[in-house]
């Protein structure tokens, strides 16, 4: 499951829940984080948190790291036997990159791969302006958005971010929601039907 | 747009019984954005910083807008004086040298002002 969206949309705080319920249900979540920084946070929090995580820093799996992400992957399946591998692409990442390297896995067949993006509905407006083409990107190649910060978003600003998924995907399942410390069942249905 | 995203360890220390780290941390981190957006044409993207504690806890804040309260989660040990604090500063349109200042001089002003010592980790 490939986790996408703009820096600061809340993807860690959704993969940190989903993860967890993957825990709780027996089974095994892998999580794959990659920060373009060279000196990772969400990997050290997930790690605190006693996940399971690998970590690809100083770079993007959509472009100079996608052959890590590959190799990654490999080792996983290797060495691991993940039920689910998430992977938590870095904010500037074009998810259609980061899919188009996954032909060159060579471990066991993935069983179903699928790309949530999430959204700030906050800043979409002037992220859609100002970087039009990573974010029509990572709207495009999603199978579930998730409108995040609607606690802190207008209805306005929901609604546009609405809009603008209709727009440029209208095949994608679209969820307004707010990150929480468990997923909510609805959430939780569309990320992880085997658990539920 | 260039994209170099500047990141650094630091060592805060502090009297223990004066120091709310939390406000502190979103002062540190709200003044870097607040700097950053003072520059033409830059885009915040994620201002934010982890420090993990032995026990478990940890102290997240995250800022994406100077203008939107920081996102706080977890707190800090009480009593705790020293904190290790992992920065991740990643702004478009700013040159790396210019974010390091920014980060490095904000973090020296602050911790003066309140008679403390930070020391960042190469």
């Amino acid at each position: 499951m490939l986790f996408t969206g703009f820096l600061g949309s809340g993807k860690t705080s959704f993969i940190i829940p989903l993860a967890e319920a993957v825990a709780t249900a027996k089974r095994r979540a892998a999580i794959i984080v990659n920060e373009i920084g060279e000196i990772g946070i969400d990997n050290q929090l997930m790690r605190q948190l006693d996940l399971d995580v690998w970590e690809l820093l100083s770079g993007c799996i959509c472009c100079t790291m996608s052959s890590d992400l590959v190799i990654t992957l490999q080792k996983l399946d290797a060495g691991y036997s993940p039920d689910l591998v998430i992977v938590e692409s870095s904010g500037a990442a074009n998810p259609s990159n980061v899919r188009s390297a996954l032909p060159y896995y060579r471990g066991r067949p993935l069983q179903s791969v699928n790309t949530v993006s999430i959204l700030d509905p906050l800043r979409l407006q002037m992220l859609i302006e100002v970087m039009t083409p990573l974010i029509t990107s990572q709207i495009q190649y999603a199978d579930l958005v998730i409108v995040n910060k609607i606690d802190l978003a207008s209805p306005d600003e929901v609604a546009f971010a609405c809009r603008t998924v209709q727009e440029i995907n209208p095949e994608a399942r679209v969820i307004c929601t707010q990150a929480q410390q468990s997923l909510e069942p609805a959430l939780m249905s569309e990320l992880a039907p085997w658990l539920t | 747009m260039i994209l170099e995203p500047y990141a650094v360890s630091q060592r805060w220390r502090f009297p223990p019984k004066d120091t709310n780290w939390e406000t502190l941390i979103v002062e540190y981190l709200e003044t870097i954005a607040r700097t950053c957006v003072e520059f033409d044409r830059c885009v915040i993207g994620h201002i934010k910083a982890l420090a993990l504690f032995p026990g478990g806890e940890y102290l997240q804040v995250s800022v994406i807008n100077p203008a939107l309260p920081a996102g706080v989660k977890g707190c800090v040990p009480p009593d705790c004086a020293e904190l290790r604090l992992t920065l991740n500063v990643i702004v478009y349109g700013l040159e790396r040298d210019l974010v390091e200042r920014i980060a490095c001089e904000t973090a020296v002003q602050l911790a003066n002002r309140r008679q403390g010592e930070v020391i960042t980790e190469t």
